[in-house]
């Protein structure tokens, strides 16, 4: 696995938007009234997703910053870099980056570009932007990430309770007395079939047959433009990765678990993260669980995390956190961070007002 | 682990009543056998034995007694 200690930089705030718009287990039960719908939404952990087709992830993130830069107190003009991590952008071009860039009202000497990574993607963001920000002296840089659930075929009963959507915005900053980040970074790229959104791309072009839904061999009725999801294969990944890129993070950092706070992995779903915490023996109040509110938000899941279940404490107190992104791709990263007191406004719930309001037609 | 202890252990993740599985029972047979059941399996698998299972090879299991193979190593 790639390591990389980085000094220098240090998260000044995070904000998270959700769609204001839910999705409960009673409108999945009427959607689904063949199925027990109760005893998936159990063994996921979700009780009810933020979703509304209308908005897009950008929207999300938009709204997510235009709550954070106020509450940091930072011209938007100040921002150097920003990144937008996502694997739902509005266009396949231009970046959506340089989109935010705009409507952000940032200066034109930014540098904008969009990075496609889903659930390894907030790790791979920070550690992207920090590297830049530290090799380029630049003060202050905007990583967002997240997804919307439109790949999601309606008719999936494996991914329609779990996905939500959700975007978020990290500020973060040159400080030269700001402790050093560890990074553990890698990919194997032979389980890309297991987690997939296969049409619409350069290899699948979209054609009216890539939409029609057809059986795949989870029982589920899916068009090639939907999410794949293998979820056997993503939990065997889980387990043969995750262990070790956890113990390789530490021992970066110099910590054993005892020094950790709290442990944020991705929120891909409650039965993953507790086998996980059992097998890696992360005691049940340091293993955060956030996600049956919101459901697997992406790469966003971990700054959701953070703002849902972490607030009052990264607010206040100095905080050694170990976070980790791991899925699609297969691709995964983790940091071990010990964080000082950072701005985190409320979540944002957002609704149409939200959206870009210049239309391309 | 003898087999009718492996036996139990399925009985016990697929919460199905004891003794109502036998080591020839079909899997298409049993409502409880279904996409979730997989991933509790392996996790099962993982937990008991320390060993991670492959998917391709829990989708060919057809009876009680493959998937006791499979634990079994």
């Amino acid at each position: 696995m790639l390591s990389v200690q980085l000094s220098g930089v240090r998260i000044a705030g995070v904000a998270v938007a959700v769609p204001e718009m839910v999705e409960t287990i009673d409108d999945l039960a009427r959607q689904f009234p063949n199925d027990d719908v109760a005893k998936i939404a159990d063994s996921l952990g979700v009780e009810t997703r933020h979703v509304d087709p209308r908005l897009c992830t950008s929207d999300l993130c938009y709204a997510a910053s235009k709550r954070l830069l106020p509450a940091l107190n930072w011209e938007p003009t100040s921002i150097g870099l920003i990144c937008f991590v996502s694997q739902s952008a509005d266009f396949l071009a231009p970046a959506t980056a340089c989109i935010l860039q705009h409507r952000l009202g940032l200066s034109k000497s930014t540098a904008a570009f969009d990075m496609e990574l889903g659930c390894s993607g907030f790790v791979y963001g920070f550690w992207n932007v920090a590297s830049l920000m530290s090799a380029g002296r630049i003060k202050r840089a905007l990583l967002l990430c997240g997804d919307v659930a439109r790949t999601i075929s309606p008719e999936d009963r494996a991914m329609m309770p779990l996905v939500g959507e959700a975007g978020a915005a990290v500020a973060l900053e040159l400080d030269d007395s700001a402790t050093p980040l560890h990074f553990t970074l890698g990919s194997d790229g032979s389980g890309w079939k297991h987690l997939i959104a296969p049409a619409g791309g350069a290899r699948i072009p979209i054609t009216q047959d890539t939409t029609i839904l057809r059986l795949c061999p989870d029982g589920n009725r899916r068009g090639l433009h939907h999410s794949h999801m293998n979820g056997p294969e993503i939990f065997v990944f889980t387990l043969r990765e995750v262990p070790g890129m956890v113990h390789q993070t530490l021992q970066l950092a110099g910590w054993n678990m005892e020094q950790v706070d709290y442990v944020v992995f991705h929120q891909a779903n409650a039965f993953m993260l507790k086998h996980l915490a059992a097998k890696l023996k992360i005691p049940g109040e340091k293993m955060v669980l956030g996600l049956r509110k919101f459901g697997n938000t992406s790469s966003a899941s971990v700054p959701l995390a953070m703002v849902s279940e972490l607030r009052e404490r990264l607010t206040t107190s100095p905080t050694n956190l170990l976070m980790a992104g791991f899925g699609i791709g297969f691709s995964w990263g983790g940091i071990a961070m010990a964080t000082t007191p950072m701005i985190i406004p409320d979540l944002v719930y957002a609704g149409t007002e939200s959206i870009h309001e210049e239309k391309f037609a | 682990m003898s087999q009718e202890d492996l036996i139990a252990q399925l009985e016990d993740m697929l919460q199905v009543d004891a003794g109502s599985l036998k080591a020839d029972t079909l899997l298409e047979t049993v409502p409880q056998w279904d996409s979730l059941a997989a991933i509790s399996l392996i996790a099962l698998a993982d937990s008991v034995f320390e060993r991670v299972l492959e998917p391709m090879a829990i989708a060919r299991a057809k009876s009680v007694r493959d998937l006791v193979n499979l634990l079994q190593g």
